[in-house]
């Protein structure tokens, strides 16, 4: 399937070259005295090696598909990430600097699909929103709108989000995995 | 505890712009007020004004756009006879992000020296950006996103000429057409963007390949611009393929614009109906060439030094913010993507 700069979202996997290569992160970059451009972290998924490349808008590459198996966080130590994966409840480790976006919200026993590359499996995928109780909440400014009634609150997993005022310690928020954002109140 | 910080930003972007104001006016600079809706917006051919409508009090209606820039009415003013003189705008743009470096609407200034050029304007630019970190911080330096950098004047200075030949390997004089410049990717192996234009395979190159290898710890000033990517830009010498633009970046971020301004009506004539077409097959919106304004340049401006600045952009550097939507009081983000 081929997917344009529009489309890009965090963690899909384009071939570029010939080698296989896992969006990081983007963001647009608009010199003004040219077309639209993408600026785009790179991951290769067989070195490892990250690299900045800086597409046209509406560019497209073909995405690489991925094969999937079932599989649930069971722990971290301090080196590694470690899950089971498949009905086999097979154990799989991943070094944890590879997943320094996605530990942010994981926290024992989340589900998450195990992304496989020909048979290697090389990280995984997470929901597309998760739960997460918050650990710390600073009370709120009383009449302080001007922010858009905002405040940082710290989950459980010690990933800092913007959240609303009304947020207190120990509720439970659903964040979005793809922008790490506050999407809402668990059981609101 | 953010609500302190958020305040903090507030407080400090207010002296930041009261500086900025001073600056200019102890240098004895006009400050002038132009209209922020009018008939017809600048021709770049890559921008996209936002239209704008509203009636009269027979109702009436005008239709025009918001603008993306003040140039033309700062340069009729300058064909009045005006003295150097500067303004603060908001400016409005439309397909650009919100968040990162852009928002839809945005504060400019830009400031213009009559009987001078763009080398009188980087002077300018290097003061008053080393001297508003020096009221911030006691010193002509900044740490942005961890980096030290030091602001002292004067900058480096790189040509955009010299810069494709030192990072990319390319020889600007040998892509003066499409076709050379393609047979010029082609050659190193690049990949040539979709439907590209020469402005995509120029900045393909600078993109990639130079703006990421600026170094880090001070600004860069790049220079002399070629000629499609200078269309208010007076050339270097009359048959020359370079025009007197430059661009200041501090810490990878683009800060300003600035020209020898074109005074040849001519000339602007022609280029900007040439931006005109090139508007129609990137299927952008339409419209004409503010005949006004070239007017203005008939009746005569003189050889003017001129600036576009963003003034958020500078903001964030000063005070050390990533995201425009963490600098602004209330971000586009906020109003529209809630």
């Amino acid at each position: 399937m081929s997917v344009s700069t529009n489309e890009f979202q965090r963690g899909i996997v384009l071939e570029i070259s010939g080698e296989p290569w896992q969006i990081l992160e983007f963001h647009f970059v608009n010199p003004g005295k040219g077309s639209a451009f993408t600026r785009v972290n790179l991951k290769n998924l067989k070195t490892g090696k990250v690299v900045e490349k800086t597409f046209k808008s509406g560019e497209s590459f073909e995405e690489v598909e991925l094969e999937y198996k079932h599989g649930m966080f069971l722990y971290k130590d301090r080196r590694n990430a470690v899950f089971t994966a498949g009905e086999s409840k097979e154990r799989i480790s991943f070094p944890l600097e590879k997943l320094s976006w996605e530990l942010n919200f994981l926290k024992d026993n989340t589900e998450i699909d195990i992304m496989y590359l020909a048979e290697e499996p090389y990280g995984i995928k997470l929901p597309a929103k998760v739960e997460l109780k918050v650990a710390e909440a600073p009370p709120a400014v009383k009449g302080n709108t001007a922010t858009g009634g905002k405040k940082t609150v710290i989950l459980e997993t010690g990933y800092s989000v913007n959240a609303p005022i009304f947020v207190s310690q120990d509720d439970v928020l659903i964040v979005n995995t793809q922008t790490g954002e506050y999407s809402g109140k668990a059981g609101a | 505890m953010k609500q302190n910080r958020f305040l903090r930003i507030q407080q400090q972007r207010a002296k930041i712009i009261d500086a900025i104001r001073q600056f200019f006016k102890r240098k004895g600079f006009l400050e002038v007020s132009t209209p922020m809706f009018v008939k017809l917006p600048g021709m770049e051919p890559y921008l996209n004004p936002l239209p704008y409508s509203f009636a009269d009090e027979k109702n009436k209606r005008y239709k025009g756009y918001v603008i993306t820039s003040p140039e033309y009415s700062l340069k009729k003013l300058l064909s009045l006879g005006f003295p150097k003189l500067f303004e603060i705008t908001k400016v409005f743009r439309q397909n650009e992000s919100f968040g990162g470096a852009h928002n839809p609407e945005f504060t400019l200034i830009e400031w213009y020296r009559p009987h001078s050029d763009y080398r009188r304007i980087m002077k300018d630019t290097e003061e008053l950006v080393s001297g508003l970190a020096t009221m911030l911080y006691g010193k002509p330096a900044i740490t942005y996103c961890g980096t030290k950098i030091n602001l002292t004047p004067p900058w480096l200075k790189i040509s955009v000429k010299q810069a494709f030949k030192k990072y990319a390997g390319i020889n600007l004089d040998q892509a003066k057409t499409l076709t050379q410049f393609k047979a010029l990717f082609r050659k190193n192996k690049y990949p040539i963007p979709h439907q590209a234009t020469w402005d995509d395979l120029f900045y393909y190159v600078f993109l990639n390949f130079i703006e990421p290898n600026f170094p880090k710890d001070k600004p860069v000033i790049i220079y002399d611009y070629p000629l499609p990517q200078a269309a208010l830009t007076k050339r270097k010498s009359k048959d020359s393929f370079y025009a007197e633009r430059f661009e200041a970046y501090i810490a990878g971020i683009e800060i300003c614009n600035a020209f020898s301004e074109l005074t040849d009506w001519k000339e602007q004539y022609k280029r900007l109906k040439e931006e005109c077409s090139l508007r129609k097959k990137l299927g952008k919106n339409l419209y004409g060439v503010d005949m006004d304004f070239i007017d203005a340049l008939k009746s005569g401006m003189p050889e003017t030094g001129g600036i576009a600045l963003g003034i958020e952009r500078l903001e964030m550097l000063l005070l050390n913010i990533k995201d425009i939507n963490d600098l602004l009081a209330l971000p586009a983000k906020e109003l529209w993507k809630k």
